[in-house]
């Protein structure tokens, strides 16, 4: 794996959980770095410069979005936010902050892998731009603007191709609603909320293999919409 | 109640007293009528008695004034007519001013005596009428049972007996409030809360008369204090209150209220108590019961990892599978643990009023995707079927409470139906509401606890081997209440339980 020997900062001022992480985290072979508060989890980023941080909202000493808010002014870290804080608006407080994804405690090994690599992946390629994006059977090229299924060509209206497009860029990564909106319509709100709903379902009918179960276009409930990587 | 009829009017009394002279007046005519012509046969100084029985008659009769005046008028006809000289009243001798005294002074004792009588029968009749209303007023007292229905005994028997208005003040949280009124339009005295108010926390020894122009205030005393304010309208220049008679009597109202007024409070306190009881029963039970069911999992979660700890167990290849059950029984107790803590957690929401709703439009499809993803079909050994009707419009909802409320209807529907069935959601639109019912293939549940189901801590008694806190429906009745729309649970005709939710259709913006 590319991704063996990276270094994982885990910031959580319980001790279990920084103990799970640890062990569940390196049989995957990354090295685990602790911070139990948010000055500590500043001066580990400033000093040991991991490649990616797990961060808990609830700190003793200061809120997990001042902690972002802090590492956005001088560094592009990935960080996941690791939190019961289960709150549609305490989502987009953070990902608005600059965090990249957002898992609601408790969460399984394998949803956590699965963000991990998303971000990875997505901080790893940035700036290269990777034209291809292939996801199971749907394949979309953004320099021939061309969407497959099946080695089938989907026919998409500007704006679904628009909004698949954003998600295919961030894929992995959840995006909110207000990020969509401001994309592809370039602002507004009540209007473009309901044009936004019935798109991606629009969309979901022409991609997904059972648009009732979508497996691509994933609903992140009052926060947003993530495209669904490593099928 | 004559005894307290104070409102005839001033003029008919004068009228009256010119009627009663007038008599007096005719009386003395009469005993001159009858005498004259007798003075023939009989001696003048014998006649003098008929004069004295046209006096005793005014003065039994008639009252103090008349019978003087009958005295007067009979000692100038009787001289007048029958002494000698006749038609004259030039009398030399002054004899008959004897009897002129004479004749008043009979008149005077009479009619005082008979005045005094009357007063005193007057009074009885009033004591009777007063213990007649007291009595009345009492019995309504103990038929009643609310406090309301008590002060409003109260004010009507007041003001039935002094025709005016009645109000009664008690304390509450903030101070005092007006509790009745016997003529709430009533907009010629203001009620003046501020001095009832005074009185109420100064504890003065009687009543407050009271500006002119305003209620009167009394207190409302039991042995254990101030229960509250009587307030009443005194009348034009106090008439209502005038006399010490009508006070006992009001005094009398007074006391029957504020015993009324305690009972009541006495009674409000030990229903509380008794409230009081059966919540920390409730807590009690439901205290046993959330550590019951957070305690099995636990047991499970604890007994399976331990036994993964002691590696040498099941370190071998062959006990693979044995392995995977044991983390794959942990794993599952611990995701029920979670929904669990999730339940209370809404629960406690919903009672403090702490739920708030962030609203925004959803596909009812999506809605179910979610739920369906959340439920985990393969983990339940459940298929979920789902249809749709064509043009469902997007509905307002908080959607992560809506989940909420579809994963615990699916975890309800997959724990009473057979292993391997199926689950149905259906979503279609039923006038201006868009319905969403999860049907499952389980037994169902009898009529009567078709209603229950959604109360807090409610498990069927057919139910009991199935394990649960009883909370899920009532959290999704709460969350679905939240929303404005409605939840009810049916049975099948062919087997089967539906729980059936409609939401407010609100047409918002329609996409195309």
């Amino acid at each position: 794996m590319t991704e063996d020997g990276l270094r994982i900062l885990v910031v959580d001022d319980e001790r279990a959980i920084r103990r799970f992480l640890r062990a569940s985290l390196s049989t995957h072979g990354y090295t685990v770095l602790e911070a139990a508060n948010g000055s500590e989890a500043l001066a580990i980023t400033a000093e040991q410069r991991p490649d990616i941080i797990f961060l808990d909202l609830g700190l003793p000493d200061m809120d997990g979005i001042q902690v972002t808010q802090q590492l956005r002014e001088w560094t592009d870290t990935p960080i996941i936010i690791l939190s019961v804080r289960d709150r549609e608006s305490d989502k987009i407080q953070a990902l608005d902050a600059g965090a990249d994804d957002y898992l609601t405690k408790p969460f399984g090994m394998g949803e956590l892998m699965a963000r991990l690599r998303g971000v990875l992946r997505r901080s790893l390629q940035s700036g290269t731009g990777e034209p291809v994006f292939t996801a199971g059977s749907l394949t979309v090229d953004l320099a021939c603007r061309q969407v497959t299924k099946d080695g089938q060509e989907i026919n998409l209206t500007p704006t679904e191709y628009d909004i698949l497009k954003i998600l295919v860029q961030n894929a992995g990564k959840v995006l909110t609603h207000q990020h969509i909106i401001l994309k592809v319509w370039g602002g507004g709100y009540a209007e473009e909320a309901h044009l936004l709903r019935v798109n991606i379902s629009n969309l979901r009918r022409k991609i997904e293999a059972d648009p009732g179960r979508p497996e691509l276009i994933i609903t992140e409930p009052g926060v947003g919409y993530r495209l669904r990587i490593q099928l | 109640m004559n005894a307290i009829d104070l409102s005839s009017p001033f003029r008919s009394q004068r009228w009256n007293a010119l009627w009663r002279y007038t008599w007096s007046l005719l009386l003395v005519l009469l005993a001159s009528a009858i005498s004259f012509p007798l003075h023939f046969v009989i001696a003048a100084e014998n006649l003098v008695m008929l004069y004295l029985a046209a006096v005793v008659l005014a003065a039994v009769f008639l009252g103090r004034g008349p019978a003087i005046l009958a005295s007067l008028l009979s000692v100038l006809t009787f001289d007048f007519f029958l002494v000698e000289p006749r038609l004259s009243l030039s009398v030399a001798d002054t004899q008959y001013l004897l009897t002129f005294f004479g004749l008043l002074a009979v008149g005077l004792v009479i009619s005082t005596t008979v005045t005094q009588l009357r007063t005193q029968v007057e009074i009885v009749r009033q004591r009777e009428a007063h213990t007649a209303a007291l009595n009345s007023l009492s019995q309504d007292l103990t038929s009643a049972v609310l406090l309301s229905d008590m002060l409003r005994s109260v004010v009507q028997h007041i003001h039935q007996s002094f025709s005016t208005r009645v109000v009664v003040f008690l304390p509450d949280q903030e101070g005092l409030s007006l509790a009745a009124d016997s003529s709430p339009d009533d907009a010629l005295r203001p009620v003046d809360l501020s001095r009832a108010e005074d009185m109420f926390h100064s504890l003065p020894g009687t009543s407050d008369p009271g500006e002119p122009g305003q209620l009167e205030y009394l207190p409302l005393r039991t042995s254990y204090g101030l229960v509250g304010i009587l307030g009443i309208d005194p009348g034009e220049e106090k008439k209502a209150l005038v006399s010490t008679t009508q006070r006992s009597l009001l005094r009398g109202f007074a006391n029957l209220a504020a015993l009324a007024i305690e009972r009541a409070r006495l009674a409000e306190q030990a229903s509380q108590a008794q409230v009081l009881q059966n919540t920390e029963r409730l807590q009690h039970a439901l205290l046993s019961s959330i550590s019951h069911e957070l305690r099995t999992p636990l047991v499970s979660i604890t007994g399976a990892l331990s036994t993964l700890l002691e590696t040498g167990a099941i370190n071998s290849p062959d006990q693979q599978s044995a392995r995977e059950e044991l983390v794959e029984t942990a794993y599952e107790e611990a995701r029920h643990m979670n929904l669990l803590v999730g339940n209370l957690l809404d629960m406690s929401r919903l009672e403090s009023g702490a739920l708030r709703l962030s609203l925004e439009p959803c596909d009812l499809e999506d809605l179910a995707g979610i739920a369906i993803a959340r439920f985990g079909e393969r983990r339940h050994n459940r298929t979920v079927q789902t249809s749709f009707a064509p043009d469902l419009p997007l509905i307002e909802m908080d959607v992560n409470l809506m989940v909420e409320v579809l994963v615990n209807l699916l975890e309800n529907a997959a724990k009473y139906s057979p292993e391997a069935s199926t689950i149905e959601i259906a979503c279609s639109m039923a006038g201006e509401s868009a319905c969403i019912e999860v049907s499952d293939q389980g037994p169902g549940i009898p009529a009567e606890d078709l209603e229950r189901v959604f109360n807090k801590f409610y498990r069927s008694p057919h139910m009991q081997h199935v394990a649960g806190l009883g909370l899920g429906l009532s959290i999704s009745k709460g969350i679905v209440e939240a929303h404005g729309g409605h939840i009810q649970a049916h049975n099948r005709p062919a087997g089967g339980l539906t729980i059936s939710i409609c939401l407010p259709a609100r047409q918002g913006v329609n996409g195309t």
